[in-house]
């Protein structure tokens, strides 16, 4: 109960500091300006609190930066954001580099010390224990749900002859955002890109470099290389490094205090929002649109040239796409069949039929229709012989030539063809149509050999509205698939359709992975869910090769041999080389496969004698098995994690109920308990991609390249198997406040882990580092 | 269940001016029923063979075409060894304006143009585009064998 208690007093305050994160657009940002002077107060402690420094002084002899966040020894700060600045390229030119923070003064030299042990970097972290330089510069922020009281943002400043000359403040206080956060990073990022090579190189120094090492401090180091490797050349200070890839490769060491693990929380919820963004993130959908504008923000004079400010933003694993519901799909039409009308000033039933048989090209229509009207009509099924509208008609002596009915008062009907039969067959043939054959576009009338298309004017008179819908159903259906650009998701039940426009040709380059509104995440260029990172091609070429029983022929190929008589297949498990067919009694010899009657004394013979031919079978089966094994090897681990993943499916099921279990278990209220599902959905999203990249790694060369792919795939399942061990606790163990923020922890961690192998492999993959 | 009448007419019709080389007769027990006799056009390698097909109004005909199917064996690459034809109006081009004497039209025209680019029977097909002169002499010496008129036991 004691523990209970501080908890749910705790919860409805962590609500509205969320829900104020979220909201953070429609707040104006009252911060400080480019042109503020550095406020000259003596108010930040370094080191102790003895030490008072005033930053007004320290600037006034050169120029530099200040860069705020929220807490120390915080998940995001020590993980990645101050790292990116430690390992910098630009530090050395950047001036004075101060870390500031609402600590105290032996928190920020614990975690100085932590950061930078030797001291190496000529960063200072000064701690800002009454906050009050934070509140001059107007950066503070009512932390007091997680902090205790106020803290700072996060920001960065750019100062030049005491003035603030760039500022950059993250737009929601505390989340950090990489790339758009930190220009340092962006470059370091950006060079990672360009120079694959260079890298490796550094790599490989720093391999050799681990050689010299002791073997305890070698391990850490091998981990270092992979877990750092997009900075690694960027870098020549490898000291403060590894302090810093300690603190990443052992992600989840938090100090168990509340307000530490409240921390986390934020951090890693804000982390969270940013993964889902990325993961549907692209320039053209709407909730993604702040990242530019936010990304335009910093000063092009903020430490970067322009050409710089230029580096590609996206993610090189993520494609850009679009989803539409049937609504925007048929809005889409209509718009497009509205401008043809008022250009060709036809009809909008004619002008969708042109559309449709032009496959929604409008600029080729148009041409084409201005070119030779006649022969565009007439291709279209539009040509016409009389020119009254459709309508429906008695006409006295008709006899329809489909039924042979000729009753006075038979309704008839034609389209502007002339071809006329009673309402009767008319409805009948278009019902047989729509409903049984699926048709919408591309009804023709009913009389042989005219290529007169039925328009949707005509069908209103006719059918019933089910039909109707049916119809308009199909045709928004023939728009989807008559593009090119255009996919239906593939969910079950699922209407909508993603637009992307990577091109057929560069699928060998880039995996297009698009994830639908339902959360449904799918390959854009051939018919399968997910499979990141392995292309297109390659997983055709896996999934035939697991299908395929060629694999199974060749596992025989390579551990049995067949009985000289009754040809049964035999693998021989143990024993002496005198064989006997369980199935015809024969008895043979395993070695030269002859009678074994002829054995027995002569048995040295059979050794001398199959020398030669005995050798090159043994050589032949040894390479048959070798490359078997390799198979086997990947594809055990592939199929161990399309099962995991099965697994992990049903556990996610069933965190639904553990989530409502451990609310009313623990007191947590309903958004304290979603840990559980982003820890699920992480799970299964990494499953997923770890699953293809055995499949991708069967296909590698053994090179640099493999190498550190493979050390990012075993990162990542080393990740996902902790977090799964964790996410199967029971209910009871899932309360304690410690296995929720290691939980968050790990979800976290899991998941930048797979950005970082999912954007490395796409980068390679874009350059055809891979296969070239 | 009654015929409709348009299958009624349609007979009618077929009785009263039946086409140059083609009959149709209906079963009396089923009227939806045909057995056909065509015979093969002149000036091609089916001439002076004649071919029963049986043919079948499904349910909703006229909306979906006959079913219709040789029963003498026959050497063509649109008609498979079961008697089944590959002809574009008796699949997706079917109108219900159609009707079966200009299915047996289409039938008998086929038989006159054989379309070996768009087969059924693969190995007919082939043996067409390989050698047409030896497969012409082969469609006739079939027809010779398989599709002579039957000696009329009253005669």
């Amino acid at each position: 109960m004691a523990l209970r208690m501080p908890l749910r007093r705790v919860a409805p305050l962590i609500r509205p500091a969320t829900a104020a994160a979220r909201s953070f657009h429609s707040t104006p940002r009252a911060l400080v300006k480019v042109g503020d002077e550095i406020p000259s107060i003596e108010v930040l402690h370094e080191t102790s609190p003895g030490n008072r420094v005033n930053l007004a002084e320290e600037f006034a002899s050169s120029d530099g930066y200040i860069v705020g966040v929220p807490a120390a020894f915080s998940g995001t700060c020590s993980s990645s954001h101050i790292p990116s600045y430690i390992n910098s390229p630009k530090l050395k030119s950047a001036g004075k580099v101060f870390v500031v923070s609402v600590n105290d003064a032996f928190v920020m030299k614990a975690w100085a010390d932590q950061l930078d042990p030797a001291k190496q970097t000529g960063i200072r972290f000064l701690a800002d224990p009454s906050a009050a330089f934070t509140q001059a510069l107007d950066l503070g922020f009512d932390g007091t749900a997680i902090f205790g009281g106020v803290r700072g943002k996060r920001y960065a400043l750019k100062v030049v002859n005491g003035k603030v000359a760039a500022a950059h403040v993250e737009p929601d206080g505390t989340g950090y955002k990489g790339e758009l956060a930190c220009p340092f990073f962006a470059i370091v990022r950006r060079e990672h890109r360009s120079l694959p090579r260079a890298w490796l190189r550094g790599l490989t120094r720093l391999q050799s470099a681990a050689a010299t090492i002791p073997p305890t401090t070698r391990k850490r180091k091998a981990a270092e290389a992979t877990i750092l490797s997009p900075t690694r050349e960027t870098t020549s200070n490898k000291k403060p490094l590894a302090s810093a890839a300690k603190v990443e490769a052992a992600p989840p060491t938090p100090v168990t205090t509340g307000m530490d693990s409240d921390d986390d929380f934020m951090s890693h919820g804000s982390s969270d929002d940013e993964l889902l963004l990325d993961d549907s993130g692209d320039d053209m959908s709407g909730p993604d649109d702040f990242d530019d504008e936010d990304f335009d923000e910093p000063d092009p004079e903020f430490g970067l040239g322009s050409k710089e400010l230029e580096a590609p933003r996206r993610q090189a694993h993520i494609v850009p796409f679009k989803v539409f519901d049937p609504a925007d799909i048929q809005k889409q039409q209509d718009d497009i069949v509205d401008e043809v009308n008022m250009i060709l000033n036809m009809s909008k039933e004619d002008a969708a039929i042109l559309l449709r048989h032009f496959r929604w090209n409008k600029e080729r229509l148009l041409e084409d229709y201005m070119d030779r009207p006649e022969r565009v009509l007439e291709a279209a099924g539009l040509a016409s012989t009389t020119t009254e509208p459709p309508q429906l008609e008695v006409i006295p002596g008709f006899m329809c030539d489909i039924c042979c009915e000729d009753g006075d008062d038979l309704q008839t009907f034609a389209m502007k063809c002339g071809h006329r039969y009673c309402v009767d067959c008319y409805r009948h043939y278009l019902k047989q149509k729509i409903k049984d054959e699926g048709e919408a576009a591309r009804i023709q009338c009913p009389s042989d050999g005219c290529g007169r298309i039925l328009d949707s004017r005509s069908l209103d008179l006719l059918v019933t509205e089910d039909l109707v819908d049916r119809y308009r159903e199909l045709l928004n259906r023939t728009y989807v698939e008559d593009k090119d650009s255009f996919k239906w998701c593939p969910a079950p039940d699922c209407p909508n359709a993603v637009q992307c426009s990577v091109k057929k040709s560069s699928l060998d380059r880039v995996v297009p992975t698009v994830e639908c509104r339902c959360s449904f995440r799918f390959c854009f260029g051939c018919p399968n869910p997910d499979h990141q990172p392995a292309p297109c091609e390659q997983v055709k070429r896996w999934l035939k090769k697991c299908a395929d029983d060629s694999e199974t022929a060749n596992w025989i190929s390579a551990n049995t041999k067949e009985c000289p008589k009754c040809q049964s297949t035999i693998e021989k498990n143990g024993g002496c080389n005198h064989m006997t067919c369980r199935k015809c009694k024969y008895e043979f010899c395993w070695m030269c496969m002859g009678p074994w009657s002829e054995h027995g004394t002569s048995w040295y013979n059979c050794n001398r004698f199959e020398e030669k031919s005995g050798s090159e079978a043994r050589d032949a089966q040894t390479k048959s098995r070798t490359s078997l094994e390799r198979y086997l090897h990947y594809y055990n681990r592939y199929a161990n994690h399309e099962q995991s993943a099965k697994l992990d499916k049903d556990i996610a099921q069933k965190t639904e109920k553990k989530m409502v279990q451990l609310q009313s278990a623990s007191g947590m209220s309903w958004i304290e308990v979603q840990y559980l599902n982003s820890a699920s959905q992480s799970l299964q999203t990494c499953r997923q991609t770890l699953k293809w990249t055995y499949a991708f790694a069967y296909y590698l060369a053994r090179n640099n390249l493999t190498e550190i792919f493979e050390q990012n795939q075993k990162d990542l399942e080393m990740a996902v198997e902790n977090l799964s061990e964790m996410f199967e606790k029971p209910v009871a163990d899932l309360s304690d406040a410690k296995l929720k923020v290691d939980i968050m922890d790990k979800t976290s961690y899991c998941n930048k882990r797979r950005i970082i192998l999912l954007e490395d492999t796409a980068t390679n993959l874009a350059e055809g580092e891979f296969f070239p | 269940m009654a015929l409709p009448k348009r299958i009624i007419k349609e007979t009618e019709r077929l009785m009263a001016e039946p086409v140059p080389g083609i009959s149709a007769i209906p079963h009396e027990d089923n009227l939806r029923y045909f057995d056909v006799e065509i015979h093969g056009p002149a000036s091609s390698p089916y001439e002076g063979g004649i071919f029963k097909l049986e043919l079948f109004l499904p349910e909703d005909y006229p909306m979906t075409a006959p079913k219709i199917r040789f029963l003498t064996k026959i050497f063509h690459p649109n008609v498979d060894k079961l008697g089944r034809i590959c002809l574009d109006v008796l699949k997706n081009n079917w109108s219900p304006a159609l009707q079966i004497r200009t299915i047996l039209l289409s039938i008998q025209a086929l038989l006159g143009a054989p379309n070996p680019d768009d087969p059924l029977a693969d190995d007919v097909a082939k043996h067409w585009k390989a050698d047409e002169q030896a497969a012409i002499e082969k469609a006739r010496e079939w027809t010779r064998t398989y599709a002579q008129p039957q000696p009329q036991p009253a005669s």
